[in-house]
């Protein structure tokens, strides 16, 4: 498969080297070039540094022919937009983002093809599943 | 302790991998027995290739055993253990190589190594009889070099070894990526790579060439490697139409595997403003008057047979492959200087070719040129530089200018120890500067210097040369280091 993973963070270098190992072709965006640090030394796909809000960014990363995008950057107004972004200018097939307040899942209420990972309510049902 | 362990079951690791590597290599030396289906004759030299190659197999299937029932853990492989097993399957494979040169041919050691070296370098210089030597070894010295083009860890990488091998394919200077994906860039190298040999075998043979030297001059020119079955290489056949085809092999040879994806996309306008492809065209397009009209115009009166000559002999040092269709010797100093600064400029990077490399060069006088023009402009304007390679443009730091400065020096230096001892052995200043130009890039031409009677120092001094060129120097300097570290570290904690 080929994925695009928008933020080279601790989650999206995370899942940028696993994704590498097991075979798929992965395009990491990032703003802050010092950030690709955090891809694992084996990690095999393209680094494009750029701010993946510009169009010519995303299109250097070749996002029209992704079959996935996962946007992971820290900031929720910028995840919005960017799965705009791949939604309505590339119409990319499916589509992976991270929430970081828990609020912003209802922003993304209607949105078909669009899956979303919010982190701390991951975390709450972890812990409310032990407490039972 | 822990560090130790750590420590001890990364060369596993390594050798596991190395094991495989030398395993490949030994399947490439049993490879030229295809050819008996064709010359029976030589049926007898078979126990020569198979005995070579099942040794090579055997080490690496031991080696690779070792490697996996120790290996405690997985570790990742970075540059520095790329580099280790890198070296050790280059120096692998080059021993049991040269097995078959001592044995058929009954040469010594230093001169087997030499020729062995200089086929897996894709350099070209050559110590056997062509004429003498049977068709078996002619072929094998043009699989070595079509396997030394490519380089025998993106071979592995394509084929045998798991996706880890990142450390390993930057180890190897073949470090453009052409597909977000190590495995699937180094299948489309190997694709790219065997369709061009195979064009290449076609266009020699409709041209005139028997098919026997089409095989092996297609797979020397492709590799920028120049091992000829003729004595007088590709001037034997008097032929322009070869001498048209082998240009244009030597061109393709010494093009960036990634530039030939996008020509390959049919991207032709990134293609041509691609930094490697610009500096060529302009570097061939000024050297070529020049060397015409300021030398060679006296020893080849008529125009087109001198443009002829100066363009292809140009072609083939700036490609590093090392074909040529005229003696060098009795040249005029003027355009044998032009000749070693071609060599010495080399190819493109991430292809078959040698030498500094022309995105380097090309690099640091556009960074002159940069640092000249930004003294002119307004003192708060900011400018960022970039240059066009592969699909992209790439925006150029400084740290990127100092690393390409440092390797441009360390070249030179290098090639001026080289020279340094050439002379000493009682060379001429032109003679050694061209024929330590010639190994260093990896290109092959030579003045008349290297023959059988040549001593063994220049002998070793120029394999060592031909190494060091072809694997890039850091590389070497990597490996021995981080062996020597570790050796240390894991006797001090015994």
């Amino acid at each position: 498969m080929f994925i695009v993973i928008i933020g080279s963070g601790r989650t999206g270098s995370l899942l940028a080297g696993s994704l590498s190992r097991s075979g798929h072709e992965v395009v990491v965006v990032e703003k802050d070039p010092a950030s690709f640090g955090l891809l694992p030394v084996d990690f095999s796909g393209f680094e494009i540094e750029g701010d993946a809000m510009e169009n010519e960014v995303l299109k250097e990363a070749k996002i029209e022919s992704a079959d996935l995008i996962i946007v992971t950057t820290g900031d929720d107004q910028i995840n919005y937009l960017i799965t705009q972004m791949a939604k309505i200018n590339f119409d990319v097939p499916r589509i992976m983002v991270r929430t970081i307040n828990p609020d912003v899942e209802r922003m993304y209420r209607n949105e078909n093809r669009i899956e979303i990972f919010s982190q701390i309510s991951l975390l709450a049902d972890k812990i409310l599943s032990k407490i039972d | 302790m822990n560090y130790k362990n750590l420590l001890i079951s990364r060369y596993f690791l390594i050798f596991k991998y190395t094991g495989m590597i030398i395993m490949l290599a030994g399947a490439a030396i049993i490879s030229p027995l295809i050819f008996l289906t064709v010359y029976t004759e030589e049926a007898h030299l078979a126990v020569h290739f198979l005995g070579a190659g099942g040794a090579a197999l055997l080490a690496g299937a031991l080696l690779y055993f070792y490697g996996v029932k120790n290996k405690k853990e997985d570790v990742e492989l970075s540059l520095n253990e790329g580099s280790i097993i890198v070296i050790f399957s280059w120096i692998g494979a080059i021993i049991f190589s040269a097995i078959p040169f001592i044995t058929i041919l009954d040469m010594s050691l230093s001169h087997s190594i030499f020729e062995v070296v200089s086929g897996w370098t894709t350099t070209g210089l050559s110590l056997v009889d062509v004429t003498e030597a049977p068709n078996l070894i002619l072929i094998w010295r043009s699989i070595m070099q079509f396997f030394g083009g490519a380089g025998l860890a993106v071979i592995a990488l394509s084929s045998l070894l798991p996706v880890h091998g990142m450390g390993l394919y930057m180890a190897e200077a073949r470090s453009d990526k052409l597909l977000p994906h190590v495995k699937r860039s180094t299948m489309m190298i190997m694709k790219i790579y065997s369709f061009y040999t195979l064009a290449g075998v076609f266009l020699y043979y409709i041209s005139g060439m028997p098919l026997f030297d089409s095989i092996n001059h297609s797979m020397a020119a492709i590799s920028t490697g120049g091992f000829s079955t003729q004595v007088d290489s590709i001037g034997h056949y008097n032929n322009l139409q070869i001498e048209i085809v082998t240009i244009v092999l030597m061109f393709l040879g010494t093009i960036n595997f990634a530039t030939h994806y996008t020509l390959l996309k049919g991207k032709i306008k990134t293609f041509f403003k691609n930094a490697e492809i610009r500096f060529m065209i302009s570097s061939l397009l000024l050297l070529t008057p020049i060397i015409m009209f300021f030398s060679l115009n006296v020893f080849y009166p008529t125009l087109g047979e001198n443009f002829r000559i100066s363009f292809f002999q140009l072609v083939t040092a700036i490609s590093t492959t090392g074909f040529s269709t005229i003696s060098f010797a009795g040249w005029p100093v003027f355009a044998n200087f032009i000749i070693i600064l071609l060599m010495l400029v080399g190819g493109g990077t991430g292809s078959t070719a040698g030498g500094i490399k022309q995105y380097r060069i090309y690099l640091i006088f556009k960074s002159i040129y940069w640092e000249i023009k930004e003294q002119f402009l307004p003192r708060r304007n900011i400018s960022s530089n970039y240059l066009w390679r592969g699909e992209n443009k790439f925006y150029i730091k400084s740290e990127h200018v100092k690393r390409v400065a440092n390797y441009i020096m360390l070249y030179i230096f290098t090639f001026f120890v080289g020279v340094a001892i050439h002379t000493a052995y009682g060379y001429s200043l032109l003679d050694s500067m061209f024929e330590f130009g010639s190994a260093l890039g990896t290109v092959g031409l030579s003045i008349g210097l290297i023959s059988t009677e040549a001593p063994l120092g220049i002998i070793w001094t120029q394999t060592l040369g031909m190494f060091l060129g072809r694997l890039e120097f850091l590389i070497i300097l990597y490996a021995g280091i981080k062996l020597f570290k570790d050796g240390i570290y894991i006797v001090k904690n015994d």
